[in-house]
């Protein structure tokens, strides 16, 4: 049995963090030793699972179960959803769904990103061309005042609109891998 | 990331600080204004005369209107306004009979960050011909609109006129043959009669013509609607994506052909040897004071038929009557009254 089990997490360090890994090595131990418990043989037991097939099971619930913290568990969790549907046949309409979603959110983010760089590059431009006009002091603090409140204001849609997306983002890798998951079933 | 909301919101709160401050320290939203114009960038009027008659008159600018005039003068005008960094103008009138001019606009680091405006008359080309000139027209203008308005007629030879992203607007012209295209902008053409046949194309614009005259004539758009009155020719072509299509009170010797995706159809006394209407989501009304002159074939295929007031179903043809109009709808309904 250890054999078998050593050969499952070899194959499910491939695809998922160790925690993750060990969560599953200890679903399928407790499960062994329960059917062994009932009175099976330990070769009949590990004959009837395939290594590659529970990784491929597994792979929806874990990715739901995923906090995806910063940007690369975000993108791994992206490619391994990405690579569950589109590999699996009755869940390739289900992928063709989430790409289509994907690329909303991530056009998204790129005019946040779009958004913050020219309200950046558009106040300090402002700013230039205040002070090398002849206005009066009052007129100055007042268009300067007035440009901090747009940038401000910019800048904070911007930030918000970035943010939305992320949480969209992690939202949809939750919810296309309960789906993915319900249609397994 | 919340470090920086509270910072931001800082900038907020400091703005609108100094804001009142500005205020309460005089601040004078009159002197504001020229901040924010980019009337200063260019200089006095400039004027250009050509005083030998030409035939051509070929017009390419880039951030102008082009504003056409013909005056009881003897030489040609042209008045305009130059950016002292941005503009390049090349006049040219060595060609026997051909006279050219180009405008410019060069583009410049973090342009597009530009927060001034320029007033409207500084953009503003006027071309004022002697009324005794009959010529070739070209003008193409980028991001300007090109303008032909006057209260008495003109004639004109061969014109091409192309605007990119604002509307060209012709009026009380006889010309040889016209040619009018729009990217984004409108086409309005009133009063115009052509010897030969009028094209005029818009991809996202609507096309308007009024009193006007010409052999073949063609209009195509891609979303934006045809409206055609008192429009006379040997045959009509109107080709439309998702705009409609209304003819009324016109006249052509030969077919009229109109054919629209989404938008609907509307045909209104109009005399012609035959009519093919066509639409695939829009209604199709045609109206005739006489329509025993006419043979059916229509079909639609979820619409509804309706004849002079009678419900003919999904699909009605007759054999009398000497015009045919043949519509096709698959979800609209046609009615002939």
């Amino acid at each position: 049995m250890q054999t078998w089990l050593k050969e499952l997490e070899r194959a499910l360090n491939k695809q998922f963090y160790a925690d993750e890994v060990k969560d599953v090595l200890s679903f399928y131990e407790e499960m062994i030793n329960d059917r062994l418990a009932n009175g099976e043989k330990i070769k009949d037991v590990i004959e009837s699972y395939d290594i590659h097939k529970i990784v491929k099971d597994m792979t929806p619930e874990v990715l739901m179960k995923r906090e995806n913290k910063g940007y690369k568990k975000v993108s791994r969790s992206t490619r391994q959803l990405l690579l569950l549907l589109l590999g699996t046949p009755f869940l390739i309409p289900l992928g063709i769904v989430y790409i289509s979603m994907l690329i909303f959110v991530i056009s998204m983010m790129i005019t946040a990103w779009v958004l913050l760089f020219s309200g950046v590059v558009g106040f300090g431009s402002y700013i230039i061309s205040m002070f090398g006009s002849n206005l009066s002091l009052a007129n100055v603090i007042g268009l300067v005042g007035f440009g901090l409140m747009m940038f401000g204001f910019v800048m904070l849609i911007g930030i918000w609109l970035y943010q939305l997306m992320v949480i969209m983002w992690k939202k949809m890798i939750y919810w296309f891998s309960k789906l993915a998951h319900k249609r397994g079933e | 990331m919340r470090v920086l909301t509270k910072i931001l919101g800082g900038f907020i709160l400091l703005g609108l600080i100094l804001a009142v401050v500005g205020f309460f320290m005089g601040l004078e939203f009159s002197s504001l204004g020229a901040f924010f114009s980019d009337e200063e960038s260019y200089g006095e009027m400039i004027t250009v005369t050509h005083s030998e008659e030409i035939n051509e008159l070929n017009v390419n600018v880039e951030t102008r209107d082009v504003i056409l005039h013909y005056v009881e003068e003897t030489e040609m005008t042209i008045t305009y306004y130059k950016h002292e960094t941005k503009d390049t103008w090349v006049f040219d009138g060595t060609n026997e009979g051909i006279y050219s001019f180009e405008q410019d606009e060069k583009a410049q680091l973090f342009g597009v960050w530009n927060f001034k405006f320029t007033p409207r008359e500084l953009t503003e080309v006027h071309v004022y011909m002697p009324s005794t000139w009959v010529l070739d027209l070209n003008v193409e203008s980028a991001v300007g609109s090109i303008k032909l308005e006057q209260d008495v007629t003109v004639d004109l030879l061969y014109v091409e006129l192309i605007s990119h992203t604002r509307s060209i607007i012709l009026e009380n012209t006889n010309v040889k043959s016209l040619s009018l295209h729009t990217d984004t902008g409108g086409i309005v053409v009133t009063n115009v009669v052509s010897e030969e046949e009028i094209g005029l194309s818009s991809n996202t614009g609507s096309v308007t013509l009024t009193n006007v005259t010409g052999t073949a004539i063609s209009i195509n758009t891609d979303t934006g609607s045809a409206k055609l009155s008192e429009v006379t020719g040997t045959g009509l072509i109107v080709e439309v994506g998702t705009g409609d299509i209304k003819v009324s009170n016109s006249a052509f010797s030969g077919n009229l052909i109109l054919d629209t995706v989404t938008g609907y159809i509307e045909v209104s006394h109009v005399t012609g040897t035959s009519f093919e209407l066509d639409s695939a989501t829009g209604d199709v009304i045609f109206t005739a004071s006489d329509l025993s002159l006419y043979r059916y074939d229509l079909r639609t295929t979820t619409g509804d038929i309706t004849v002079d007031g009678q419900d003919q179903g999904t699909r009605h043809s007759t054999s009398t009557g000497s015009i045919l109009i043949k519509v096709s709808v698959d979800t609209g309904d046609i009615e002939i009254k």
